[in-house]
C-alpha cells in the first residue's frame, strides 16, 4: 500500500519542519504583542490649588447648579468688592467632587436625588436648595400636562406621536445624571423603560444640562428633563410641563406636591480658606436665601450634613 | 539490507526530505505572518485613527474647561462613550500633562482583551496638554492568524508529507521490485551457473565418453585389422590348403590315373587292358570326384545356395548327428528365407565349427543350436553338455578365434561361458543384419 507512510524514512520531518515554523511564528507574535506600545502608568502628583493663583474662591461641578451659583457669585461680587468668585464650567458633580477632594477647587457644586443630604468623607455638605426636576418640551409642542403613565408609554415606545401629530422626541441624558436618577427614583417603571432605551439606543444622549437645554429648544417635539431654576434663570425657548397635574414650583416643592426633586449642595473643605468660608457665610445667609428664592423655582435649605 | 536490495529511498530521502521541510515552512509562515502583518497595521491604523479623533473630543473639553478638564468626566466619558460604540474600541486612557492618568469612568471601556495600543497627543495652543491612548481589540485578529496559522501548519504539513512521501513511497516500492527482480536475477543467475557447471561437467564426460570411445574405436579398428589381417591369413592359409590338398591328393589321384592310362595305351605292351586295371582306373577317377567334391564343399557349402540358411543347418546337423552319433537339437524362429551372403555363409561356418569343436573337443553328448532374428538382429546360441574348458587356457585357439573373427567383421560378438565339466555356450550376435525376403523361416530337428 502506497500510503503506508511510517516506512518512508523521516516521514515526520516536514511534520517537525511545519510545527517549528510555526512555534517561531508564534513566538514571534507574542513578542510582538507583548513589546507593543503600552499607556505609562499615571503619576501621583497633584494639580495646584485654583485658588493659590488668583485668590478667588473656585467653583465647580453639576451643571445644574452653574445658573445659580453664578447668580449667587454676581451678588456676592456686588455686596463684597474685591472678592474674586470663580464659577468654571460643568464638570459633573463627580468631578467637583474629585476636584475639591484634591484641592484643585474651593467648592464643589453637587445634585443629589431627593432631599437628603449627602455625607461626604473629608468633606462638609451644605444643603443649600431643592430644585424640581422638570419634562421640557419644544415650544411647538401644544400639551402642559403629562401625566407618569404616557412618560413610560413614550418611554418604552408605545407613545411616539403627539396629539396634534408630531412624533415626540424624547432626549436622554447620560447615564449617572442626577435628573434621571430622580425620575427613576420617583416614576415606577421609568428605570428599565431608560434602560431598554438606552440599550436600543432609541434617542439621543446629552451630556450637559446646557447642551439638554439647547437640544430641547431645537428639536421640534422634543422633551427632556431639566432642572425648572436653571431653566428660569436662562429662559431658553422651552415649556415646561406639569407632571400628573402637579405644575412645578418651590411652593409645590415645599408643599411636597410635586414628586421630581433633588438637592443642591455646596461641598467644601472642612479646613476651607477664609474667602471660601466667607463665601459660604454668605449662601447662607438671607441675602443668599434670597437670591435662591428669587426666581421661584429653588426652596432655600440651611441644612449641613455632620 | 539483503544482499541484492537497491539503495535508492535513502539518498532521494536525505534531498527531498530537506526540501520538503523546507517548503513546509515556508508554506507555514507565508500565508499567517501576511495576514498578521496586515491585520497588525489595520488594528495599528484603527488604533491611531481613533486616538486621533479621541484627541480631538479631548481638545475641546480642555478648550472649555482648560483648570479642570481632567475632572469634567461625564463629558469625557460621554465623549469617549460614543465612540466606544465601536466595539473593536477596548481600552481608552487620558493622561495629562503632567503624567497623571485622567479617571474616565466608562465602565464599557474596561473590557479585558488582547488589546494593541495607540496614541495621540492633545494640543491646546500648540502645546501638548495630554495624551489619548485607545487600544484596540485584537484578539479576533490574533484568533485568525492563529486559525490561518493552524490551517496552513495542517495544509502545509500535508502537502509537503504528500510531496516528500508519495514520491519516495513510489520509488521505495519500485526498490523493493528492484530488489526483487535482481534477487531472481541473481537466483537465475546462480542456477545458470550450476547449470553450466553441469553442462560442463557433462561435456567433460562426455567428452571423456568420446575418448573412450574414439579409443575403442582405434581399438576396434585395430582389432579389424587384426581380424582382417588374419582373415586374409585364414585365407592364404585356406588356399594353401586347397593347393595342397589339389597337389597332395587329387594331383596324385590325376597322376595316378595318368600313369594308368600310359601303362594301358602303351604300344610295346601289346597287351588289351584288364577289367581290373579298368575297375582301379575308375575306382581312382571316382576318388577324385569325391576329392574334389569334398574339397569343393568345404570352400563353400552348397547346401546354402541349394536350400538356404535353415534347411542347410538343418542338414548340417542332421549329417553332423549321423555321422557322430552326437544328439544334436535345432531351432529356428524369425529368419528370414534369405539373409545376406556373409552373413548365410558365417552363421553356417560357425554352426559347423561349434558342432566340429563339441565332437572332436567336448566329448558331448547332445548340443543344442538355435538361431533367432529379432529386431533385426540374428542371434546364434550353440551349447553342449561337454566337459568344457578354461576360458583363459583355450582363448587363443584358433577355432574360437576364428568364430571371433567372423562375428568381427560383420560388426557382430561372440560370447563364450564355459567351465570345466559345465558344458559349453558360444552365442554370436550379428546386429543390423537386413533381410532380403518378408517370411521368416522356422526350422528344427
Amino acid at each position: 500500500m502506497i500510503w503506508r507512510v511510517h516506512e518512508v524514512p523521516r516521514w515526520w520531518l516536514p511534520l517537525a519542519g511545519s510545527a517549528v515554523a510555526t512555534t517561531v511564528l508564534l513566538v514571534f507574535v507574542v513578542l510582538a504583542e507583548l513589546t507593543g506600545p503600552h499607556p505609562p502608568e499615571g503619576r501621583d502628583v497633584r494639580q495646584a490649588p485654583l485658588g493659590d493663583g488668583d485668590g478667588g474662591v473656585h467653583l465647580a461641578g453639576t451643571g445644574v447648579w452653574l445658573p445659580l451659583a453664578r447668580e449667587l457669585a454676581a451678588s456676592y461680587g456686588a455686596s463684597h468688592p474685591g472678592r474674586l468668585i470663580v464659577v468654571h464650567d460643568s464638570v459633573g458633580s463627580r468631578g467637583g467632587r474629585r476636584a475639591l477632594a484634591d484641592g484643585v477647587i474651593d467648592v464643589g457644586l453637587v445634585s443629589v436625588p431627593g432631599r437628603d443630604v449627602p455625607e461626604v468623607e473629608n468633606a462638609r455638605s451644605i444643603a443649600v436648595a431643592l430644585g424640581a426636576v422638570v419634562f421640557a418640551v419644544h415650544p411647538s409642542v401644544s400639551e402642559h400636562d403629562v401625566t407618569s403613565e404616557r412618560i413610560l408609554r413614550i418611554m418604552s415606545g408605545e407613545d411616539t406621536t403627539w396629539p396634534d401629530g408630531r412624533p415626540i422626541v424624547p432626549l436622554l441624558r447620560e447615564e449617572g445624571d442626577s435628573a434621571t436618577t430622580v425620575a427613576c427614583d420617583v416614576i415606577p417603571g421609568f428605570a428599565p423603560a431608560l434602560a431598554d432605551a438606552r440599550r436600543l439606543k432609541r434617542w439621543p444622549t446629552l451630556l450637559t444640562d446646557q447642551d439638554m437645554a439647547d437640544a430641547v429648544e431645537s428639536t421640534p417635539g422634543s422633551i427632556g428633563l431639566h432642572d425648572l431654576g436653571a431653566l428660569r434663570i436662562d429662559h431658553p425657548a422651552v415649556r415646561v410641563l406639569s407632571l400628573d397635574g402637579v405644575a412645578p414650583s418651590a411652593e409645590a416643592l415645599a408643599e411636597r406636591r410635586y414628586p421630581l426633586v433633588r438637592t443642591l449642595v455646596l461641598l467644601v473643605a472642612r479646613h476651607m480658606r477664609p474667602e471660601t468660608d466667607e463665601f459660604l457665610a454668605f449662601v447662607t445667609s438671607g441675602p443668599g436665601r434670597e437670591v435662591i428664592a428669587s426666581n421661584g423655582a429653588y426652596l432655600p435649605l440651611v441644612g449641613e450634613s455632620p | 539490507m539483503t544482499p541484492f536490495a537497491v539503495d535508492l529511498v535513502r539518498p532521494l530521502a536525505r534531498r527531498t526530505s530537506v526540501a520538503a521541510t523546507v517548503a513546509a515552512a515556508v508554506l507555514t509562515l507565508g500565508t499567517p505572518i501576511t495576514l498578521y502583518l496586515m491585520t497588525h497595521r489595520a488594528r495599528a491604523d484603527q488604533a491611531a485613527s481613533y486616538a486621533s479623533r479621541m484627541s480631538e473630543l479631548v481638545r475641546d473639553v480642555v478648550v472649555r474647561q482648560p483648570d479642570l478638564w481632567p475632572y469634567d468626566t461625564p463629558k469625557l466619558a460621554g465623549h469617549l462613550g460614543m465612540l466606544v460604540a465601536d466595539p473593536a474600541i477596548r481600552h481608552v486612557v487620558v493622561i495629562d500633562q503632567a503624567g497623571r492618568r485622567v479617571d474616565v469612568p466608562a465602565p464599557e471601556l474596561e473590557r479585558e482583551s488582547l488589546q494593541w495600543w495607540a496614541t495621540a497627543p492633545v494640543y491646546r495652543g500648540g502645546i501638548v496638554v495630554a495624551h489619548v491612548w485607545v487600544a484596540v481589540d485584537a484578539t479576533g485578529g490574533l484568533v485568525r492568524v492563529l486559525l490561518v496559522t493552524l490551517l496552513a501548519w495542517a495544509l502545509a504539513a500535508l502537502l509537503s508529507t504528500v510531496l516528500y512521501v508519495l514520491p519516495v513511497r513510489v520509488v521505495s516500492l519500485a526498490e523493493h521490485r528492484i530488489s526483487s527482480l535482481l534477487e531472481k536475477l541473481e537466483l537465475a543467475r546462480s542456477e545458470l551457473a550450476t547449470l553450466n557447471e553441469e553442462l560442463e561437467q557433462r561435456v567433460d564426460e562426455r567428452s571423456r565418453q568420446l575418448a573412450e570411445t574414439a579409443e575403442a574405436l582405434r581399438a576396434s579398428e585395430r582389432k579389424l585389422r587384426e581380424v582382417a589381417g588374419r582373415a586374409v591369413e585364414a585365407t592364404e592359409q585356406e588356399r594353401q590348403r586347397v593347393a595342397r590338398e589339389l597337389h597332395d591328393g587329387t594331383g596324385q589321384m590325376l597322376t595316378a590315373i595318368r600313369l594308368s592310362l600310359q601303362v594301358l595305351g602303351t604300344p610295346g605292351a601289346g597287351q588289351a587292358p584288364t577289367t581290373d586295371a579298368l575297375a582301379e582306373l575308375e575306382h581312382l577317377v571316382d576318388e577324385t570326384i569325391d576329392e574334389i567334391r569334398r574339397i569343393a564343399v568345404d570352400l563353400h557349402p552348397a547346401a546354402l545356395d541349394r536350400l538356404g540358411l535353415v534347411p542347410g543347418l538343418t542338414e548340417l546337423c542332421s549329417s553332423v548327428a549321423s555321422r557322430s552319433g552326437l544328439e544334436v537339437e535345432f531351432q529356428a524362429h524369425g529368419v528370414p528365407p534369405t539373409l545376406p551372403a556373409a552373413v548365410e555363409s558365417s552363421c553356417y561356418r560357425m554352426v559347423q565349427e561349434g558342432l566340429t569343436n563339441a565332437v572332436r573337443h567336448a566329448r558331448a553328448h547332445s548340443v543344442r543350436v538355435a538361431l533367432m532374428f529379432e529386431h533385426d538382429e540374428l542371434k546364434i546360441v550353440i551349447s553342449d553338455d561337454g566337459q568344457g574348458f578354461d576360458l583363459d587356457a583355450e582363448r587363443s585357439g584358433f577355432g574360437l578365434r576364428g568364430m571371433h573373427d567372423r562375428a568381427a567383421l560383420l560388426g557382430g560378438t561372440l560370447s563364450v561361458e564355459s567351465r570345466e565339466g559345465a558344458g559349453t555356450r558360444l552365442a554370436a550376435t550379428f546386429p543390423a543384419v537386413g533381410t532380403v525376403g518378408v517370411t521368416p523361416q522356422e526350422g528344427s530337428t
